[in-house]
């Protein structure tokens, strides 16, 4: 009675794939590379590829019919982000695999793909032996990094802990924060220091609020203390 | 059957509130009436646990249920969904907006569904879906119909399903998308080879109807509502048969068989129909006598039809009230109210023409008495003062010249740095898209050259040109994030300064410290923008030219200003030795664009510090 309605995609069955093989599909809109990639995978004997889509659309749509167990996506898809793809396919298929495929090492970019739940990111410039190696770690539960791509995380982390550090040296006040600091302990006021400085008010008031966050200190009073602890002045 | 539930017609004076707020044309409203009894006949195996849909509540009483049902329990779940339900049409009838009904009742369908109530959830959705297409809102209601639709088939409902599907194939002929609808038609008459149910056949005939109507041909209306007629007394369904009989009535007077029409439109008034029919009954019986020159009785009819109009509340009604009082109004009244009224329009021009020349005569005397006075004074005043005014007005033009001169820079800037942009930005998406996505499959074809020859991976020139391809990839990802942050659209003006200071940490360069201060969420793309390549040309100036040791780069975002600060300690400059080079003019344009200053503070020897203040809208 129900064949008579609407039915939603079946689910795939593939008889043609051994359980060994490790299934891959190739999102990326440069049509050339993603001929360049399959040529480049079809030569292994482990990797069975089960589709490729342009656009974030047929993405999601083909890997959603037939889920492959490693997608190698493009960030810069046409139609969305490959950020939101990744998002939602991770969400809707823990098991997914997701190797991000850019032409960007920006920390952020990598950064946030991360947070979406990517286990790996390789650069548009990574070699075939990389590739097969990063799918091999990927389909094994393991992630992968491109060497760049690991060297920008951990400088990342690296500016981080001098963040974190920060109570151990001194903090890195500009010149003209400085300049204000130096009147507010001479006990000018902001007009004051603003008709010094050739300054506005607001602009006098903005280096105050910056400086008392950069010194961590709640008050004047806390400000003129840290500052003499780490010899600003001097 | 005599139905127990016959819904519309619920307590005389509370007459159903779902119809009473429908504004529909005449037609609609009859299909309506009729689909809404046949949903119900489908349930009428579900009667006792029917919400009470037809009862008046008022809003306190809404108010009360939504207060008092705040659980998750399945009879709160259906009192808040009924609340709701009410509270749509409440909302509606009050504002004569419906766009907080289409959420109550949304409110109401999930509440329904949650409670696991399939009829309420049905009619609640549908009615939902129903509105949202007559206010061409197809996508909305697509979405509804389907998600029902799929609940039932979860469930395997069968009747609702096929309801479902009727209505999906009404809603894609009123979205002229017939493909879809003969889809979901054969759907439905593929349903009904199982059901064999008399309601949805006579539902079926109805489209027939409905769709010869259009087509004008109403003979076929008439021997299919004929039929549907017949179907409904065979069956016993007394509602049924009243609509049927009410139908085929309308199709005679269509099709110009007034007599017959008559006859069922009377035994349609005389076999109970709800207020909403009878009302429609009287319509059709007023423009039946009408029809047929007995001006009297259509006229009595109509009283009747507005009568009970006023207590359906129909907006309609007025204007066709009004319409028919001129009808049937005497053509004798009418005259006498003519020829009055021309009269009345003579007596009162000649009037007015003759005050009319009085006043033009005394406003000419006035004119021409005040413009020598002017003449006279004005003459006096500037023989006295035309000195003066010859310098002001010069000063004025100077600064009105200045003015202009300044706005013409800006919108010169402005396209200037506009087009710029834009072809930057092509610029950077062809590098990206086109030649950083060759470069890699170059490579690609390259490695798989490399592999037939032997896999030497350790030959040289293959490592030769494999590395200049990667540093080609690499310098054409330079210039592309030189043309065009892709990380800015992304992420905003804070992560995108701080990707392009990150990128310069290597050895041997200076350390770059990034500081940010306040919100950067909300600034608007361009301003963005113009704020990102004012830092990249400061901290390049500094990276090229002052040998710093250490570069602080640091913005702030209060309400009312944005402060860009690039700080060096490098071998600074004395004020008057800046080049006047292409960085420098840059930046200065697009300060002076945002309407922000630069304050530069250098010596020779002591460093370099810029501040660019900007106001924020």
């Amino acid at each position: 009675m129900l064949g008579i309605f609407p039915q939603g995609p079946k689910s795939p069955t593939c008889s043609n794939t051994t359980d060994n093989m490790i299934r891959i599909f190739i999102a990326d809109d440069h049509a050339m590379f993603a001929e360049g990639l399959e040529s480049l995978l079809s030569g292994e004997q482990d990797f069975n590829l089960v589709g490729k889509a342009g656009t974030a659309e047929e993405t999601l749509r083909k890997v959603r019919m037939s889920p492959p167990e490693v997608l190698l996506l493009d960030i810069n898809l046409p139609d969305q982000s490959g950020l939101e793809v990744c998002k939602q396919l991770r969400e809707e298929m823990p098991d997914l695999k997701i190797m991000a495929l850019s032409m960007f090492s920006d920390e952020s970019y990598i950064s946030a793909m991360l947070g979406m739940g990517a286990q790996g990111y390789l650069l548009k410039n990574t070699g075939k032996a990389e590739l097969c190696t990063a799918i091999r770690s990927l389909a094994a539960g393991k992630t992968y990094f491109s060497k760049e791509v690991t060297d920008v995380i951990m400088r990342g982390l690296m500016e981080n802990r001098t963040g974190a550090n920060a109570a151990k040296e001194a903090p890195k006040v500009s010149r003209r924060e400085l300049e204000v600091l130096r009147h507010i302990m001479d006990e000018k006021t902001t007009p004051e220091i603003a008709q010094i400085l050739f300054l506005s008010e607001k602009t006098v008031e903005s280096h105050r609020a910056a400086l008392l966050a950069k010194l961590g200190a709640r008050n004047t009073a806390g400000m003129v203390k840290t500052a003499l602890h780490w010899k600003l002045l001097d | 059957m005599t139905c127990p539930l016959a819904p519309f017609e619920g307590g005389q004076g509370e007459v159903a509130k779902l119809n009473t707020v429908n504004l529909l044309p005449y037609q609609s409203l009859l299909k309506e009436t009729i689909i809404g009894l046949l949903m119900l006949l489908l349930f009428s195996g579900n009667l006792a646990a029917q919400p009470e849909f037809d009862k008046h509540l008022s809003y306190q009483q809404i108010i009360s249920i939504l207060d008092n049902n705040s659980g998750q329990t399945t009879e709160a779940l259906r009192n808040q969904a009924l609340a709701w339900y009410h509270w749509a049409y409440y909302d509606e009838k009050k504002t004569g907006n419906s766009d907080n009904a289409f959420l109550y009742l949304d409110r109401s369908a999930d509440r329904f569904l949650k409670a696991n109530d399939t009829s309420a959830y049905m009619r609640v959705s549908s009615d939902l879906a129903d509105r949202l297409v007559e206010r061409g809102l197809f996508d909305q209601a697509f979405r509804i119909y389907h998600e029902a639709l799929a609940y039932f088939n979860r469930k395997g409902s069968l009747y609702p399903a096929t309801h479902i599907l009727t209505r999906l194939n009404r809603a894609c002929l009123s979205n002229r998308d017939t493909a879809e609808a003969r889809k979901y038609r054969e759907m439905y008459l593929e349903n009904n080879k199982i059901l064999q149910d008399t309601a949805i056949e006579i539902m079926m005939m109805e489209d027939e109807i409905g769709k010869l109507q259009k087509r004008l041909q109403y003979r076929g209306a008439k021997s299919i509502s004929f039929r549907a007629l017949k179907m409904a007394e065979r069956k016993e369904l007394d509602d049924l048969i009243n609509r049927t009989q009410f139908s085929y009535a309308e199709n005679c007077r269509l099709d110009r068989d007034y007599k017959t029409a008559l006859e069922y439109y009377h035994l349609a008034e005389q076999s109970g129909p709800t207020q909403f029919i009878r009302r429609d009954i009287y319509h059709g019986l007023s423009e039946t006598y009408s029809a047929m020159d007995s001006l009297r009785k259509a006229n009595y009819y109509a009283i009747r039809y507005a009568q009970l109009g006023d207590t359906l509340l129909d907006m309609g009604r007025l204007s066709s009230l009004q319409e028919l009082v001129v009808r049937y109004g005497t053509e004798k009244q009418r005259k006498v109210i003519e020829s009055l009224q021309e009269k009345n329009m003579e007596v009162r021009s000649t009037a007015e023409m003759q005050e009319g020349w009085l006043y033009t005569l005394i406003v000419a005397l006035f004119a021409v008495g005040l413009s020598f006075f002017f003449i006279l004074r004005d003459y006096r005043h500037r023989l006295r003062t035309n000195k003066v005014i010859a310098a002001q007005t010069a000063a004025l033009n100077l600064q009105h010249i200045r003015e202009l001169e300044d706005q013409l820079k800006i919108d010169t800037m402005k396209s200037m740095l506009v087009g710029q942009e834009s072809e930057r930005r092509r610029i950077a998406q062809d590098l990206h898209d086109s030649v950083g996505g060759l470069l890699a499959a170059t490579k690609m074809q390259v490695e798989k050259l490399s592999e037939k020859n032997g896999g030497s991976e350790q030959n040289a020139e293959w490592l030769k040109i494999k590395t200049l391809i990667d540093d080609t990839v690499a310098e054409t990802r330079h210039i592309a994030r030189n043309m065009q942050p892709n990380t800015l659209l992304q992420f905003g003006l804070a992560t995108a300064l701080r990707d392009l200071t990150s990128h310069f940490r290597a050895d041997g360069m200076p350390k770059i410290n990034f500081q940010q201060f306040g919100d950067f969420s909300n600034l608007d793309h361009n301003l963005a923008l113009n704020c990102y390549r004012i830092v990249q040309e400061l901290l390049q100036n500094s990276l090229k030219h002052a040998k710093a040791k250490e570069i602080l780069v640091q913005i702030t975002c209060s309400d009312n200003q944005l402060e860009l600060l690039v700080e060096d300690d490098g071998i600074g400059y004395a004020a008057d030795t800046i080049k006047k080079g292409m960085g420098t003019d840059n930046i200065a344009h697009r300060v002076q664009f945002l309407k922000g200053e630069i304050n530069l503070q250098s010596a020779k020897g002591q460093g370099a510090s810029t501040l660019v203040t900007i106001p924020l809208p």
